[in-house]
């Protein structure tokens, strides 16, 4: 058995084992004049950021045959070529128009919508009572592992392996639809009271995103079971009532924060269940459909930065400027934890900046090809392409977490509670760290990056033909978004690499 | 100090490509703009091969049944009736 130096060992801090485990893990003369500034701020800012690189890195070092950051070299000739082959091969758009098409495979099931349904209910109250009863221990108890690794990593992975699985298995969704269904066997039946404001948008996801991220990341008792299970709670009535309000369907879109990025990241699925019909369609071709709405850029971004402040807190930069910043909010009164966290809200803030300067970048860029468009619709209407970002993000941070801690799973599933049982006879199970390398992980992490990117770049240059007048005006922008991708890559990989090499 | 010089360099080495990209951008300039650009231009003007799910008419060839179908046909009492013009 392979256990490096600072591997996560069963009963570590979830937390924890993340930092160590995984590697973390209006006038165009107006618009050029900005470009150059807000280019050089944002590699100034970058530059300070991630040496926090070292950051929510893989345990033990990755053995490899070159220097890492020609990985990130690689990778930008990688997205060059992309670039270079799209421009030539790809001569109109193929995936604008893909919602509602696809090829029918069969037909699901009528029961298994409320089979899912009864599943996701039954794990959800597993959840609020491995947290009420269970062992306030963060390894023993259910609740932590399978909000923070299952939950909020695998859930991702499914969704873009299989599709948009969460809306089968969501507890709320499922609970609002028997409840409906009951009513109208009742013969009682009602539409929304309320029509759900446009200016609203995503900004509601925005929110429950950024909570969850600042719960996972900075909040200090934040594996306190019986918190997450209030939490769970609180969490579940505030989406009935916003689906009593709004509709479900709605509000799943636009106010469930999970439901809203899953369903993104489901998107880049080659699978889609329409109808109670599975089909299969081409993959990244139902992003383009996306709802160009207010808080679509900034639920992206949110995503990106999230993960960029998970990999750069546990680096050298922010290990040496988070305590400045916390010293000024002591000296202000804020407490011991108080301070930590008012500092680290901070850092997560200025992290989700530094990703929102580089797609500006890019947008203000893409503004000085082409006059017809404005920059707000210009970033929303290139937002869906940073989606695979997001997700390759996730995965490349997160890999090692969800495949070493993801294991627990199978022990905490006997023994919720942490008392002892024994349900299912896997109580006895242990992570076994010895399956994937570091140098494997690491090469997961690359691939992941580069293929998010390229994906990215796709769902731009597609994007650029069909709101684009000439090829001239298309290629043009295209140059400004391989910017912004080999940024993005760039800053991944030098996220993960420290630690990691 | 927050970046030390070896933090800085490798921050660089890092970000090298993103920044020799944006360079000639940032001064409105192209790179192999006009090549591509002609490239695609010529590909649009391309004729369209026709698409896979487009079907050529059958050859006068297909209309003859042949082999088993020739058999069964001579053999059936009320053989099948002709394949369409078009298969």
């Amino acid at each position: 058995m392979l256990v490096k130096h600072g591997s996560p060992r069963p009963g570590d801090h979830p937390k924890h084992n993340k930092a160590r485990v995984h590697v973390r893990s209006n006038s165009l003369s107006a618009t050029l004049r900005r470009v150059p500034v807000l280019t050089m701020a944002t590699l100034a800012g970058a530059t300070l950021l991630p040496e926090a690189a070292n950051a929510h890195g893989i345990s033990g070092r990755a053995s490899l045959p070159v220097p890492p950051w020609l990985f990130a070299w690689a990778a930008a000739i990688v997205l060059v070529v992309s670039f270079v082959m799209l421009s030539t091969l790809w001569s109109s758009p193929r995936l604008q128009n893909g919602d509602g098409k696809g090829r029918r495979l069969f037909a699901m099931p009528p029961l298994l919508t409320p089979l899912c349904g009864a599943i996701g209910l039954g794990l959800f109250a597993l959840v609020i009572y491995a947290g009420y009863e269970g062992v306030a221990s963060y390894t023993s108890n259910f609740d932590p592992t399978f909000i923070y690794v299952i939950f909020w990593v695998g859930v991702p992975v499914l969704s873009v392996l299989l599709g948009d699985v969460f809306a089968a298995f969501s507890p709320w969704r499922a609970f609002a639809r028997a409840v409906r269904w009951t009513a109208r066997r009742a013969g009682v039946e009602r539409n929304a009271p309320l029509e759900y404001p446009g200016w609203l948008g995503r900004w509601p996801v925005v929110a429950g995103l950024f909570a969850f991220g600042w719960l996972e990341l900075i909040y200090h008792d934040h594996d306190n079971p019986v918190l997450l299970a209030s939490l769970s709670l609180a969490y579940f009535v505030l989406m009935l009532l916003g689906m009593a309000l709004f509709g479900i369907e709605t509000w799943t879109q636009r106010g469930d924060a999970f439901g809203g990025y899953f369903n993104l990241v489901s998107r880049l699925s080659p699978l889609e269940v329409r109808d109670g019909v599975l089909y299969a369609r081409r993959p990244l071709s139902g992003l383009p459909s996306l709802r160009m709405e207010p808080g679509l850029v900034a639920m992206v971004i949110v995503l990106i930065g999230i993960t960029t402040f998970d990999g750069a807190s546990n680096g050298v930069i922010w290990n040496n400027l988070g305590p400045h910043i916390q010293s000024v909010f002591s000296k202000l009164g804020a407490g011991d934890p108080g301070s930590d966290e008012l500092s680290d809200s901070i850092g997560l803030l200025i992290a989700i900046g530094i990703v929102a300067c580089f797609y500006q970048l890019g947008v203000l860029g893409m503004r000085t090809v082409s006059s017809r468009f404005d920059t707000t619709r210009l970033a929303r209407t290139f937002a869906h392409t940073l989606a695979p970002i997001a997700f390759a993000y996730v995965l490349a941070h997160y890999f090692s977490l969800l495949a070493w801690q993801g294991q627990a799973i199978g022990y905490l599933a006997s023994n919720p509670l942490g008392d002892g049982a024994n349900l299912f006879g896997t109580a006895h199970w242990h992570i076994n760290y010895s399956f994937i390398t570091s140098t494997g992980i690491w090469y997961v992490q690359v691939l992941a990056l580069v293929i998010g990117h390229v994906s990215g770049l796709t769902l731009a240059h597609d994007r650029a033909l069909a709101i684009y007048k000439g090829p001239r005006e298309a290629v043009r922008s295209q140059y400004w978004m391989l910017v912004v991708m080999v940024a993005f890559t760039s800053l991944g990989l030098w996220l993960l690499s420290a630690v990691n090499t | 100090m927050i970046l030390t010089s070896a933090d800085s360099a490798a921050g660089l080495l890092y970000l090298l490509p993103a920044l020799l990209l944006s360079v000639p951008l940032l001064v409105q300039r192209y790179p192999g703009e006009q090549r591509l650009t002609a490239r695609v231009a010529s590909v649009r003007r391309r004729p369209r091969q026709p698409v896979l799910g487009q079907r050529k008419p059958a050859s006068p060839m297909r209309l003859v049944a042949r082999g088993s179908l020739l058999i069964a046909s001579s053999l059936a009492v009320r053989p099948p009736p002709c394949a369409p013009a078009t298969a």
